[in-house]
C-alpha cells in the first residue's frame, strides 16, 4: 500500500483547498518578512507546485505525473484558483504538470535571511512563479470546499484508469473554523474523503490550521498521544484527518521528539506560518515515487 | 531535498559553496532556471561556472546509498576522453530543509561540453548536405564505443540525446547519474543496443539525407521498438551491396530482444562501419508500411500445459533479485531481474529498474526491458505495454499489434479493453480496433456481457456493440 509506482500511465493526484476567508489577511512572521497569511499560503502552495513541476521535468520536457486541483474558500463560494489564468482546467477539475508549467503567470521574488556556519547572516532572493494569487474575502465555507473536494476525489478514484495509482492527497489549509456547517457534517464528509481509494491505499486528508506569531500549543502529526482532547476545533481536526501510512513516519520522526510513536495523524493544529512548509514537504513525499 | 531550498542556494551562491562562489544559473527562454530531474532522484541544475557551462547535479539519496556515493566517486576520478569530466565535491553546498535547519550536502559538478546532440548535429549536416564531418564523426564514435569498453565503462543512458558532438567534434557521454565501471564478470553488455542504433544512424545519415530524415522523423533510429520496423529492409540492402556491417547491425538489433551481447564484435563492427561509404546502395530503400493489425492467436504449444501453475517455473527472490526455477530446483534460465511476474501461457513480465519486458520460458526477451509498464494477458496471448504516457498492444512474440496509441488502456476482459483517448473513454478490440465509441466520461471493464460508463455524470451499462442495455 502507498507504494504505487507514479508514471504518466498510472499518474497520482493533489487537491489544494485554500481558506482564503477575511482572516487570512491577518498579518504574520513568514521566512523574516511581515506578510498576511494569505501571502504566505499561497506562496507555500506555489513553492510545492514549483517542486512538483521540477521533479516532473525530464530531459525530453515535462511528463504529466501528477494531476493537480487547487481551489479557494470564502465569501461562501468554492473557486477554481487558475481558472483565470488558464481558461479552464484540463480534464473534470484537474490540470496535469505540463500545463500549469506553460502557463504565464505572475513571478515574484521573496527575500528571507539565513544563518550560515559561519555565523555569517545572509539575505537571499529567490524568484517564485504564482500560480495561486492570494486572496482574503468574507466568511468560511469549509464544508462547500471539503464537498468539492470530496466530489473530485471520487471522480479521480473512480476512473478506471487511476484504478492502481498512488492515491490522491488532499490538503486542507485554514486558520479558522468553518461557518457552513457544524462538526458533525463536517466530520462526515471528512470520512466519505478518507473512504474513497484507489488499490494502492486510501484518500489521505492532511488538514493544517495556521496560526499567527506566538501562539501556544501548537500540535504537527500528532500521534495518539498528542490528541488535543480540550481543545474542541483541534479535536475536531484530528479526528477528519488521515492516520498517516507507514511510509510516512520516518520523514514524521525527523520533525518529531524522541518516544511518540506512530500512527501520526495528518493534520497541524495552531502552527505558526511556516511549519506549513514542513507539513507540505512531508504530505507530498510521494513525489519521490516517481518512476 | 528539495529543489526549491536548492535553487535558494545557487541563486545566491555567496558563502553557501565551499568551492564553487561565483556560479550562476542558466535559464531558459521562458526565464526560468534550467533544472531537470532523473529517476533516481538526482536534481541537475544548468550553470555557468568562470564562463563555462555545466551541470549542477544533487545526487538524491547518497545518505541511504553508500554504494552510489562510492560509484559517482570512482567515476569523477576518471579522465576519459569520452565522458564529460566531473568532479565529486564532498559537502560542498549548504542547504536549508523545509524547517530552516541547515546542512553541507554532497554535488557533483559536471561538464556540459558545448556542441549539439548527436541526432541534432547529423540532421543538421544533412539539411547543409555536407557528409564530411559526418564521417570523421563516424570514426570518433567507433573510437567512443571502444575506449568505454576498455575502460569498463557502463553508461546505462545511452542515447541521441546523450551524445554531445563538441565543437572540436568530439563525441562526448552527458546524462552520466547512472554510470559505473563494470566489477568482476558484470555485464558490459548495457549500452550496446545506444551504441548499434546510433553508429547506423550516423551511417544513414553520412550515405542517403533523404533516407535518414525519413527514419528520424518516424523514430525508427532512436529505439529499439522504431527501429525493427525497418531492420529487414536494410538487411535486405546490406547483403544486396555487399555492407556486410551494416547488415550485421541490422540483424543483432533485431533479433537481440532487448538484451544485445558481444561488445568485441560490436565495436569491430561499428569500426568497419566507418570506412564504407556506399550511397547508392540505399538509392531504393523506401519506408516500410505500417505493420498489419490482425491479432495473432495465442500459441500454447511451447508451454507443454494449459493453466499450469505458473507454467512450471516458480519465480523466487534470492539476494534481492528475482530469478526462475525449474521444477527440479535449479534456475531455469540465466536472469535476474528486479521485478517478475508468475509465467502464464509461456510469457512472464520481467522488470529491472523501472522498466519492464516481456520474457518466453527460456528466458529470452521478447519485448525489450524498455517500457513503463506491461500487462500480460496470457489467455488472449496479447500485451498491453506503454512508453513515454501512450499505451498500445502487442501480440506474444513481441509484435505490435496497430499503429495507433492510447493515453491509457484498461484490462482485456470479455475480449475487450477499455481505453481512453483524448480524455474520452471508449472499447477497443485485443487487435486495436475501435468496438465502442469513444464517447464517454469514463469507462470500466466488461464482465459477463455487461461494462459500466459514465456518460455526463449518469452511469449505464452497454453491451458489446456499445448498445445501453440499463440506466
Amino acid at each position: 500500500m502507498y507504494s504505487a509506482r507514479i508514471t504518466q500511465t498510472n499518474p497520482s493526484a493533489f487537491i489544494f483547498l485554500l481558506d482564503q476567508s477575511g482572516s487570512m489577511e491577518e498579518p504574520v512572521e513568514f521566512l523574516g518578512s511581515r506578510t498576511s497569511k494569505a501571502e504566505a499560503v499561497a506562496l507555500t502552495a506555489n513553492m510545492l507546485i514549483s517542486e512538483i513541476i521540477h521533479r516532473s521535468s525530464r530531459e525530453k520536457g515535462i511528463r504529466d505525473y501528477f494531476h493537480l486541483a487547487l481551489l479557494g474558500y470564502g465569501n461562501d463560494e468554492v473557486y477554481p484558483l487558475t481558472a483565470k489564468a488558464s481558461g479552464g482546467s484540463d480534464v473534470e477539475g484537474f490540470m496535469t504538470v505540463s500545463r500549469l508549467a506553460g502557463l504565464d503567470v505572475r513571478r515574484r521574488s521573496y527575500t528571507r535571511e539565513r544563518r550560515l556556519p559561519s555565523g555569517e547572516s545572509l539575505l537571499t532572493t529567490t524568484e517564485q512563479k504564482f500560480w495561486i494569487e492570494p486572496r482574503a474575502r468574507s466568511n468560511t465555507p469549509m464544508y462547500k470546499a471539503l464537498t468539492e473536494g470530496f466530489a473530485l476525489a471520487r471522480r479521480w478514484c473512480t476512473k478506471q484508469s487511476h484504478a492502481g495509482s498512488y492515491p490522491p492527497i488532499i490538503f486542507n489549509i485554514t486558520d479558522g473554523e468553518a461557518s457552513d456547517a457544524d462538526d458533525k457534517s463536517l466530520l462526515a464528509i471528512s470520512e466519505s474523503i478518507r473512504a474513497l481509494s484507489t488499490s494502492d491505499g486510501n484518500v489521505l486528508l492532511i488538514n493544517s490550521h495556521i496560526s499567527s506569531v506566538g501562539t501556544s500549543g501548537p500540535v504537527i502529526f500528532p500521534c495518539s498521544q498528542q490528541c488535543p482532547g480540550n481543545a474542541r476545533h483541534a479535536r475536531l481536526l484530528y479526528d477528519m484527518s488521515s492516520p498517516m501510512p507507514e511510509s510516512y513516519n520516518d520523514h514524521i520522526r525527523r520533525i518529531k521528539t524522541d518516544g511518540e510513536r506512530p500512527p501520526f495523524r495528518g493534520m497541524s493544529y495552531n502552527c505558526p506560518i511556516e511549519s506549513l512548509l514542513t507539513i507540505i514537504d512531508i504530505g507530498s513525499i510521494s513525489i519521490n515515487l516517481i518512476q | 531535498m528539495s529543489v526549491n531550498n536548492i535553487m535558494e542556494a545557487v541563486v545566491n551562491p555567496s558563502g553557501r559553496f565551499r568551492t564553487l562562489d561565483g556560479i550562476f544559473v542558466l535559464r531558459n527562454a521562458a526565464g526560468d532556471p534550467i533544472v531537470t530531474s532523473t529517476a533516481c532522484n538526482s536534481i541537475n541544475i544548468d550553470v555557468m561556472l568562470n564562463g563555462r557551462r555545466y551541470t549542477l547535479i544533487f545526487p538524491g539519496n547518497l545518505t541511504e546509498n553508500s554504494e552510489r556515493k562510492m560509484r559517482l566517486k570512482t567515476l569523477a576520478s576518471l579522465t576519459l576522453g569520452s565522458l564529460a569530466a566531473s568532479t565529486y565535491l564532498e559537502k560542498e553546498i549548504y542547504l536549508f530543509d523545509m524547517a530552516g535547519r541547515g546542512a553541507w550536502y554532497d554535488a557533483v559538478l559536471q561538464e556540459a561540453p558545448e556542441g549539439r546532440p548527436i541526432h541534432e548535429f547529423a540532421a543538421s549536416c544533412v539539411i547543409t548536405d555536407n557528409v564530411a564531418p559526418l564521417k570523421l564523426l563516424q570514426e570518433n564514435f567507433a573510437a567512443l564505443a571502444v575506449e568505454l569498453h576498455e575502460a569498463r565503462i557502463l553508461h546505462h543512458n545511452i542515447n541521441q540525446e546523450s551524445i554531445i558532438v563538441t565543437n572540436d567534434m568530439r563525441s562526448v557521454l552527458v546524462g552520466n547519474h547512472r554510470v559505473h565501471i563494470a566489477e568482476g564478470d558484470e555485464s558490459t553488455d548495457v549500452d550496446n543496443i545506444g551504441l548499434a542504433l546510433t553508429g547506423v544512424m550516423i551511417y544513414l545519415a553520412t550515405c542517403r539525407s533523404d533516407i535518414f530524415t525519413a527514419l528520424h522523423t518516424h523514430c525508427a533510429l532512436c529505439t529499439l521498438v522504431g527501429f525493427r520496423s525497418v531492420a529487414p529492409t536494410l538487411v535486405e540492402i546490406a547483403k544486396r551491396h555487399d555492407i556486410a556491417p551494416l547488415g550485421e547491425l541490422a540483424t543483432l538489433l533485431f533479433e537481440c530482444r532487448g538484451v544485445l551481447k558481444g561488445r568485441v564484435r560490436l565495436n569491430e563492427l561499428l569500426g568497419q562501419l566507418a570506412h564504407i561509404f556506399k550511397p547508392e546502395a540505399l538509392a531504393h530503400f523506401t519506408l516500410p508500411a505500417p505493420e498489419a493489425t490482425a491479432p495473432v492467436k495465442a500459441v500454447n504449444a511451447d508451454c507443454g500445459h494449459k493453466y499450469p501453475v505458473s507454467d512450471m517455473l516458480r519465480c523466487v527472490m534470492r539476494g534481492g533479485k528475482w530469478l526462475y526455477l525449474a521444477l527440479g530446483g535449479y534456475q531455469a534460465f540465466d536472469g535476474e531481474f528486479d521485478y517478475a511476474e508468475d509465467f502464464s501461457e509461456g510469457r512472464a513480465v520481467v522488470g529491472l529498474g523501472n522498466e519492464f519486458g516481456l520474457i518466453d520460458r527460456e528466458g529470452n526477451i521478447v519485448m525489450p526491458i524498455a517500457f513503463e509498464e506491461i500487462r500480460w494477458f496470457g489467455v488472449e496471448g496479447v500485451a498491453v505495454a506503454s512508453q513515454d504516457g501512450k499505451s498500445t498492444l502487442y501480440n506474444r512474440l513481441g509484435k505490435r499489434l496497430t499503429v495507433k496509441e492510447w493515453n491509457w488502456l484498461g484490462d482485456l476482459e470479455d475480449g475487450m479493453i477499455a481505453a481512453e483517448l483524448d480524455g474520452r473513454f471508449g472499447y477497443i478490440t485485443p487487435a486495436g480496433e475501435e468496438a465502442v465509441p469513444f464517447c464517454f466520461d469514463n469507462a470500466y471493464d466488461f464482465r459477463h456481457g455487461r461494462a459500466i460508463v459514465v456518460l455526463t455524470g449518469k452511469e449505464l451499462v452497454i453491451d458489446h456493440c456499445g448498445e445501453i442495455v440499463h440506466t
